[in-house]
């Protein structure tokens, strides 16, 4: 539809009759190269892209990209012959540029937005062409400048100090480049929001450049390689967040009353002082190397957390975590956890993924999400065991992960269960399981999962050897419920009431495909995911109250 | 957050009147959707027929039929929905939208760029932006002329001047 009236009369250009605003507003749609070009269409569209205020360009050298990021692990120098080719090509970016710039200041209308990336082989000879650039971009009155030079390392780009100046700016992005503490005041009076990005900095610059913006709102420092972090001052601070490679941070102290969100990746064992945020709601930490007791002082400085997530915390053995507000918990990757104490009875999410299996005292009401799995240990009874009591301190579990692997043995005995564990497993949404096991330990496996809970989904990854599958659609038409007769609590095949096989399509939002004959589903169709509904029917003493 | 509690507003309804003389009526809490309804709003000049000069009534009609689908009847209500579901729900909102602006032909593309820009709809103005950037996108500035008829009023001359002047876009 929509191309019929094409055919119809000579039909009017209606396009270039939009009002300037909303031909800007498609061009923001398009990449920066493409809207360029729309400015050959006509004199119109000259003028239109003339006067877009939006100007984005980037000419990146691939060498200075990607994994080379890292400016200390960069080698400067290059030869001059591999460099040929993108010579060429900067010269006619720097042209381009020059000419948009000048074109669009001469209207005298104000920017909205310079975004410049530009990858530079010969920093001395041009650094004077960025000074330009900035000086006309700032007595534009830009508002987003997002300025990223990328540079050998060797030598680098000292930002020129108009920017310090430039009134009008409400986020500013600067990568690459280096900070010089200018002469006077910093006059970045509108700015609301900043961030530093591998530029070189000293921590007194940093300090300076921080506190003079009184309007601050959101700051985001990445690698700048600084021993010490001292954040204070302005008032509306909301969101900081801080990235840094190992070795290089060791403190961070942050006196900002205001704060509501901190997040902070650091692989490090680094000093945090944030007594002075009594107000932050959301708290990310990932790598940061805390011991127990560190980690709780620092939690307790925030009375009224909302959400919090700490991933790849190495010393962490014991979390212990009490809070009537708490909403979003994630543990992830803290691959040397124990024991988990929470009393969160206000959480609305909690996740539990790739940590060891705790022992834990669990007041968390909410639906759960747990990924676990069996790591370096071949799965025993114990292991089920451990697993089921973890999932037992839950009132509601929607979806557990399960990945399952053994080098030697994978053995479940249910006598032994049933003795040492003498409760009903949970009943949860959905279990997927990853599977790295060879046949003859199907049985153990399938008898070990279906004791650590009963789930309503059974869903199972296909792999290019769908032979679990196959053994599984097998073994549930087949049930054999001649056992356990002396028993109270028989084992799951005394409650399997029926099931049935489905397949999952590739794209996401199809349906599930139902199979009927599950003889030949292994081999149908090119899924992923193979789904098993199964309905369960429990004796009355058995349903948990 | 500034939006009206929806208590006060729910059952109250603005009559839009469309260019071309047509009322239609619409929920507060639909209405609120275009940034100068909510304006008027808040500033409490609702009372009476609305008119509405740059949109016609099959435009206006559309426009409503948008800010209807979007319009959350409950949206305290639904907070606690599973994560899942609120993905599917966006999943189906994005493909009812694509379905929404597919259907259209060009004028009616253009009259809805301009109805939403005029009663600052954002984002059904960002979706229909996409639309025709997504027309011009990977295109040929000919082919891009003859899509949109657009007719060129350069010399030869000043064509080549152009893409001299901005080569590295051209390459």
């Amino acid at each position: 539809m929509g191309e019929s009236e094409t055919t119809t009369v000579v039909s009017m250009d209606k396009l270039s009759e939009l009002p300037p605003f909303i031909i800007h507003h498609i061009m923001s749609c398009l990449s920066a190269k493409e809207s360029a070009r729309t400015s050959i269409l006509s004199k119109r569209w000259k003028a239109l892209y003339t006067s877009f205020p939006i100007l984005d360009f980037y000419e990146s050298y691939t060498y200075f990209t990607g994994e080379n990021r890292n400016i200390k692990k960069r080698s400067f120098l290059i030869p001059y012959e591999q460099t040929r080719k993108f010579r060429k090509k900067l010269r006619k970016f720097i042209k381009f540029v020059d000419v948009s710039l000048v074109r669009f200041c001469e209207l005298e209308f104000s920017m909205q937005k310079f975004r410049l990336i530009i990858g530079l082989l010969d920093v001395k000879q041009l650094s004077f062409v960025l000074d330009r650039w900035l000086g006309l971009v700032v007595e534009n009155k830009v508002k987003e400048l997002d300025f990223e030079v990328q540079t050998s390392g060797y030598r680098v780009y000292t930002l020129s100090q108009t920017i310090y100046f430039a009134k009008s700016i409400t986020s500013l992005k600067l990568s690459g480049c280096k900070l010089e503490l200018p002469c006077g005041d910093i006059r970045l009076y509108a700015l609301k929001s900043l961030s530093l990005d591998r530029v070189c900095i000293t921590e007194e610059m940093l300090q300076k450049l921080i506190s003079q913006c009184s309007l601050l709102e959101d700051l985001h420092l990445s690698f700048l390689a600084l021993k010490h972090i001292y954040i204070s001052k302005p008032q509306r601070l909301k969101i900081i967040s801080i990235m840094e490679s190992p070795d290089e941070l060791q403190s961070v102290q942050i006196v900002v009353p205001s704060l509501e969100q901190f997040s902070l990746i650091c692989k490090e064992s680094i000093l945090i002082d944030m007594v002075e945020c009594p107000n932050l709601m959301v708290l990310e930490l990932t790598g940061v190397l805390f011991t127990d007791h560190e980690f709780r002082v620092l939690i307790s400085s925030f009375p009224l957390l909302e959400d919090l997530n700490v991933r790849f915390c190495l010393l962490l053995e014991r979390i212990t975590i009490s809070s009537n507000l708490l909403k979003n918990l994630s543990i992830s990757l803290c691959l040397n956890l124990m024991a988990i104490d929470i009393d969160a009875p206000n959480l609305l999410s909690f996740r539990y993924y790739d940590n060891p299996i705790p022992v834990s005292s669990m007041n968390v009401p909410c639906p759960w999400k747990v990924k676990l799995s069996t790591g370096e240990v071949d799965p025993d009874t114990r292991w089920y065991l451990n697993v089921k009591e973890f999932l037992a301190g839950s009132k509601q579990i929607e979806d557990v992960i399960l990945t399952v692997s053994s080098k030697k043995k994978n053995s479940f005995n249910f006598d032994e269960c049933r003795e040492r564990s003498p409760s009903f497993p949970c009943e949860i949404g959905n279990l997927r399981v990853f599977i790295y096991e060879p046949s003859e330990h199907y049985a153990a496996l399938l008898d070990g999962l279906l004791e650590v809970c009963y789930p309503r989904t059974l869903s199972i990854l296909r792999y290019e050897d769908s032979s679990f599958i196959e053994w599984l659609c097998e073994n549930l038409m087949n049930v054999d419920a001649s056992c356990c007769d002396s028993h109270d609590i028989k084992c799951w095949r005394h409650y399997l009431k029926d099931f049935k096989g489905f397949l999952v399509p590739k794209i996401g939002d199809q349906k599930p495909i139902l199979v009927d004959n599950l003889k030949d589903a292994p081999h149908q169709y090119g899924t992923e995911t193979f789904l098993f509904h199964l309905n369960w029917c429990f004796p009355k003493f058995l349903k948990k109250a | 957050m500034s939006t009206p509690s929806s208590s006060v507003f729910s059952y109250r309804v603005l009559k839009l009147k469309s260019s071309d003389g047509e009322i239609f009526e619409v929920k507060q809490t639909v209405a609120v959707q275009s940034g100068v309804l909510k304006q008027m709003m808040e500033d409490g000049c609702t009372e009476g027929e609305i008119p509405l000069n740059n949109v016609d009534s099959p435009t206006l009609a559309k426009i409503i039929e948008w800010c209807n689908k979007h319009h959350d009847d409950d949206v305290e209500g639904r907070v606690l929905s599973q994560e899942k579901e609120k993905e599917k729900e966006k999943a189906d909102m994005k493909r009812w939208e694509s379905e929404f602006i597919d259907a259209l032909n060009r004028d009616e593309l253009y009259f809805l760029l301009i109805g939403s820009n005029y009663m600052n709809i954002k984002e059904l103005l960002d979706c229909a932006a996409q639309k025709v950037a997504g027309m011009v996108k990977g295109k040929t500035p000919e082919a891009i002329r003859e899509m949109f008829n657009i007719q060129s009023d350069f010399t030869e001359e000043e064509e080549k001047a152009i893409r001299k002047e901005n080569q590295w876009a051209f390459n």
